[in-house]
């Protein structure tokens, strides 16, 4: 009846699987966005997402890593439908597959599974599908099942919409009515998943700050002589950099540890997306900076450390009265 | 009031034990417990062991000495109850120490010990009279260190202390011992903590305590008011801190008041001119100034997720298992755990005594987390107080890789527990680390 353990004998009530499933719950606003504007083809890009890296991920770890399964948890679901939130609503699912096996393996699998892995997965397999199948990645508004606009919904937008702003008003670009990635449009939905995140303590707000920080002021070099509010709230959600700051920012595993190596991480993405956003286009501005700076983050995880207790010994200046 | 921390360490359970504890502390009723049989090991305290002076078979009354200290960094053993001494054995006690014990029975008649009558004039002692009734009346401090109290106030004295510190901050989750004595008995504590600044030579004297405890901060300020008159040479004063883990920890309280960082080698007389007591242990002299009583009980706090809490004056010596006996809803527990939540040892023999360090019986729900890979996720180095990095010492240690720890200053460990308290994939960070540190003290490698 009495066990002997070691202290501490509490534990906090929040595992790691917990996290991964309170972040599928964070990313829900985005899935029904997708849902709402893609209609039928968002829940099966979705579905098999997820289901996908899921399996791939168990795969791999069980027959090359061989790993037991209580060691396994729900990051695959996490990153599998970051994935397919991030591509057009026009990507073929062979082409997802693809992406996510890519993903799966050289994003994670390779460094030694969950926690080891340097990139995020879902932003690695976004870039590769990026440069492996350019052709699908053009966005398509496709006929949703609860589409509110009619007039375009046969003919489709234009194939390149950042230049396309003309059409979306504040409001349209608010809800993310426009056509783009699946999940990443609405300001408003992500800003309620990040919401949800602080509330659960998932969210950390130091490297998502100084990265939004810096890409708004990045605007005004960037689009020099054509500013405006609904330019700038178009650009800032169709270039992908809110999502960016809620979701690839808030993955633990590829970010710095110390709050202060996370505000460098930041600052990093955030120039490198405006520029490549600028001179290159927004995919590439959205996914390349965060896999930049996960590179080269066991350096800042080297350099900026946490400074230890008692180890500067400059008491004597001090102490001498409370 | 300005309320003081340190920046990093965690609220437990995010408050919620907090409320527990308060709930400790209303349901409170301050006991006195009668055991059947007493065990009283020779070592309850930091230094050497003391020595049996009575044999098996000899009558004792309660508060006879009978073990005496042996050299100056020891401290000598009370009967706690009166009756007959039936074994002297040797006992291994929860903490790894082994040593000579005590087994008296309790005649239940309540013989005390002549010497224990009240004193004239309690005010009027000299310092040189306090610091030699410590020594003879086994007063260690009771917040956990044994330190014997006697050696320390010689220690403050010889470095010349200015300030010193009442340490009210039970930080870990379900303790409420020492915060139930200030606030029923404020006024003692005061005394023993004004008798112990006589001895020192410190000169000002400052309670420390967490704000979410707003009657204990009122019965101190009362207690001061009364007192005040009296003391024209020292003064006092009330830090309020706020409630965070691992407050009560001395190195962390010197950086709240002082924003002097101790390493664990140093001592806060020489970096800060300030010597710290426990709220115990000033009751305890108080008690003894007043009555001649030396140290045979102290209070103790039962308390866990499963029940809620009591706080009992325990005669020093009795056995955890009768202590749970008559407690109710302490036996569904899984785990009994000598000490507090986050830093005690479990039992898996209840037959164990309380010591005079002893400041709490934990009684748990057994709920272990899954262990799952290490997510990188920093929660652990968020809640260090010291700035340690677990996630990649505990890698290093699995590793055995002894030179890149050697880097890490891993003697910093306060062993605390926070980090394996937030980690969410169940490692066992401060065990490992504990050990790992304990391995490189002692043979200079992992």
């Amino acid at each position: 009846m009495i066990q002997k353990q070691l202290a501490p004998h509490i534990h906090a009530s929040q595992n790691a699987s917990e996290r991964y499933l309170n972040m599928c719950v964070a990313l829900m606003p985005c899935i029904v966005s997708a849902i709402f504007y893609y209609g039928i083809r968002a829940i099966i890009l979705l579905a098999v997402g997820a289901l996908s890296f899921f399996t791939s991920d168990y795969l791999f770890a069980k027959y090359l890593r061989k790993e037991t399964m209580e060691q396994y948890d729900q990051s695959s679901f996490v990153s599998g439908i970051l994935l397919v939130l991030m591509v057009p609503a026009s990507t073929s699912i062979w082409a997802l597959l693809v992406g996510i096996l890519f993903a799966s393996f050289f994003g994670k699998q390779c460094f030694g599974g969950v926690g080891c892995n340097v990139f995020n997965p879902a932003l690695l397999g976004r870039a590769f599908l990026e440069l492996f199948f350019p052709n699908q990645m053009t966005p398509v508004e496709y006929p949703g099942i609860f589409s509110l606009r009619t007039d375009t919904l046969l003919t489709g937008a234009t194939s390149n919409v950042v230049t396309d702003q003309s059409a979306s008003t504040i409001m349209e670009t608010l809800s993310g009515r426009y056509s783009g990635m699946m999940g990443v449009a609405s300001i408003v939905l992500i800003g309620l998943s990040i919401v949800y995140l602080l509330v659960r303590k998932l969210y950390k707000p130091e490297a998502p700050l100084a990265y939004l920080f810096v890409v708004v002021l990045g605007y005004f070099p960037a689009c020099w002589g054509q500013f405006s509010f609904e330019h700038f709230l178009f650009w800032l959600t169709s270039g992908g950099f809110v999502f960016i700051a809620a979701f690839a920012l808030s993955d633990c595993t590829t970010m710095p540890i110390c709050k202060s190596g996370r505000i460098v991480f930041g600052v990093g993405a955030g120039i490198l997306a405006v520029f490549l956003n600028r001179f290159t286009y927004p995919v590439l501005g959205m996914v390349f900076p965060v896999l930049m700076m996960n590179m080269i983050t066991p350096i800042f995880d080297f350099y900026i450390r946490p400074r230890v207790f008692g180890k500067q010994q400059w008491y004597e200046k001090k102490g001498e009265s409370v | 009031m300005k309320k003081l921390s340190f920046i990093k360490g965690m609220l437990p359970a995010d408050g919620l034990d907090f409320a527990h504890k308060r709930l400790v502390m209303k349901e409170a009723v301050l006991e006195v417990f009668t055991p059947k049989e007493v065990i009283l090991p020779m070592v309850q305290h930091h230094g050497r062991a003391a020595i049996p002076v009575v044999a098996v078979g000899d009558s004792v009354t309660c508060g006879q000495m009978i073990a005496r200290e042996d050299g100056n960094l020891s401290a000598p053993v009370h009967a706690s109850c009166s009756g007959i001494v039936t074994k002297i054995d040797l006992i291994r006690l929860p903490n790894r120490i082994q040593c000579k014990a005590i087994w008296i029975k309790n005649d239940l008649r309540r013989r005390v010990s002549p010497n224990i009558t009240p004193r004239q004039n309690p005010d009027m002692m000299k310092p040189d009279a306090i610091r030699s009734l410590l020594f003879a009346s086994g007063i260690v401090g009771m917040g956990g260190e044994g330190y014997p109290t006697y050696a320390k106030c010689l220690r403050a004295q010889a470095f010349g202390v200015r300030t010193l510190v009442v340490n009210v901050t039970q930080s870990e989750p379900f303790l409420a011992c020492d915060l139930h004595i200030v606030r029923t008995t404020a006024d003692k504590v005061l005394f023993g903590a004004a008798a112990l600044a006589g001895a020192t030579g410190a000169k000002r004297i400052v309670f420390c305590i967490e704000d979410a405890w707003n009657e204990e901060i009122i019965s101190i300020q009362n207690a001061i008011a009364k007192i005040r008159d009296q003391y024209i040479d020292r003064s006092f004063g009330i830090k309020v801190f706020r409630s965070r883990f691992p407050q009560g920890c001395q190195q962390l309280l010197m950086k709240a008041l002082f924003d002097v960082e101790i390493s664990p080698d140093q001592l806060p007389e020489v970096a800060c001119k300030t010597v710290i007591f426990n709220t115990s242990t000033c009751y305890a002299v108080s008690e003894m100034i007043e009555r001649n009583q030396p140290l045979t009980s102290r209070v103790v706090t039962i308390s866990g997720d499963t029940m809620t809490g009591h706080n009992v004056v325990v005669p020093i010596g009795t056995t955890v298992d009768e202590l749970l006996e008559r407690v109710p809803g302490a036996h569904s527990a899984q785990r009994v755990v000598w000490g507090g939540a986050m830093t005690g040892v479990a039992l898996h023999d209840l037959k164990v005594p309380i010591i005079k360090t002893t400041t709490a019986i934990s009684v748990i729900r057994g709920y272990e987390p899954a262990l799952t890979p290490c997510i990188h996720c920093g929660a652990c180095t968020h809640a260090c107080p010291v700035g340690l990095e677990p996630n990649y010492i505990n890698r290093f240690i699995e590793m055995g890789a002894s030179e890149a720890l050697a880097s890490e200053s891993i003697q910093a460990c306060i062993a605390c527990g926070a980090c394996s308290y937030v980690c969410p994939a169940g490692i066992a960070l401060s065990t490992n680390i504990a050990k790992a540190a304990y391995r490189i003290r002692k043979r200079g490698s992992i």
